[in-house]
């Protein structure tokens, strides 16, 4: 097989199609992919992807990860307030029967709204925590309950920037996250107070 | 970057990452699938890109680190079939281009041993350099310019070019 018209290799090759469109659209697989939820956000690239390339105006990052970042910090800050609370019993009587044993919950916060089965055990777990949160002195009270007024509002911050840029997987990581703190809140809460519960039975 | 804009950046460079994936792995459904990889992983990169290089370098980064990993997965899929390689290439030339001419190079370049093929077409066909090959390639750049030397001797000699004038 030979091919007169190239007279050298370069030649040859410089004839060669860098672009070869490829038979069938792939954008809307791609698409969909970018829209849910990554099972892992790591770059999948590896050292070739964090190489290089343009820098990108990410807009609505810097608000998503300041609310993430005062969420993470925050959580902290609750568990060892909720803890220290523990051995302080100068609580108020209880006020409803005493429901099962919480037991610690992941829930998955991927499209909440539309999750009949994550709305029902986000909702009784919020009942209980309503409930248990009377056991508690009323500063305690008050701090765990701003604690969670900083937690839904980084939780909408992120809606909100999702709103702009529905397909960023960094921004369905930080709302999954921040929904699952907001779960964790609810169940450590309730798991601290069974004791006081159990005391007063 | 909102999603518009990462289609606009799809559109402007699935056709060299299409290209690229296509001359590495020789089958066009294997090509497709890791050009879909590709831009997947380059958008959940983009929080990661530092900007010392250009888009298309850096894709095609992404897209021969996706062929050397389906490569470890499906040691199978090596197999190539220029039959295949061929329609995908003819489909792609403007209306009027000498086809055959193309195509005969592209079986060539299809017939290469694959190392030889590898550093061929990103140092010859994509003209990148031989660092960014073998960094790449995860090969010595020594390594990559043997292959190169061999890569033109051999196709070459398929072209019926002497080697002289190659």
């Amino acid at each position: 097989m030979t091919t007169p018209r190239f007279t050298t290799i370069e030649d040859a090759l410089a004839s060669l199609p860098r672009a070869v469109q490829p038979a069938r659209d792939l954008w809307p697989a791609i698409s969909r992919e970018l829209a849910a939820p990554p099972a892992d956000v790591a770059l999948a690239g590896g050292a070739a992807a964090r190489d290089t390339a343009p820098r990108f105006a990410l807009k609505s990052w810097p608000l998503a990860l300041a609310a993430s970042l005062a969420v993470a910090s925050l959580a902290g800050a609750l568990c060892w307030s909720v803890w220290r609370e523990r051995p302080a019993a100068a609580l108020v009587a209880r006020t409803a029967p005493a429901p099962a044993p919480v037991t610690a919950r992941t829930l998955v916060n991927f499209e909440p709204l539309h999750n009949a089965e994550y709305v029902s055990a986000r909702s009784d777990l919020e009942q209980v925590f309503n409930e248990r949160l009377k056991l508690l002195a009323p500063a305690t009270r008050a701090r765990i309950q701003a604690d969670l007024e900083t937690i839904r509002k980084a939780n909408a911050d992120i809606r909100a920037a999702l709103g702009k840029d529905p397909a960023s997987p960094l921004l369905l990581k930080l709302l999954q996250n921040t929904g699952q703190q907001e779960i964790d809140l609810y169940t450590s809460v309730a798991q601290t107070t069974e004791p006081m519960l159990a005391r007063r039975t | 970057m909102e999603g518009q804009d990462f289609e606009a950046l799809y559109r402007a460079h699935v056709g060299q990452v299409y290209g690229l994936c296509l001359r590495l792995t020789g089958q066009p459904a294997l090509a497709e699938d890791c050009t879909q990889e590709c831009f997947i992983k380059a958008w959940r990169a983009l929080p990661g890109f530092e900007g010392r290089s250009q888009m298309a370098t850096w894709l095609h980064r992404i897209a021969v680190n996706t062929v050397l990993g389906l490569r470890r997965r499906r040691p199978g899929d090596a197999l190539r079939d220029a039959a295949l390689l061929d329609d995908a290439i003819a489909e792609a030339l403007p209306s009027g281009d000498d086809a055959p001419g193309t195509l005969d190079l592209e079986a060539a370049l299809d017939r290469l041993p694959q190392g030889a093929r590898d550093v061929l077409v990103l140092v010859g066909v994509y003209g990148h350099s031989h660092e960014a090959a073998a960094s790449m390639l995860g090969i010595a750049v020594g390594t990559s310019k043997a292959q190169l030397h061999r890569g033109r001797r051999l196709l070459a000699r398929q072209l019926g070019i002497g080697m002289e004038a190659a």
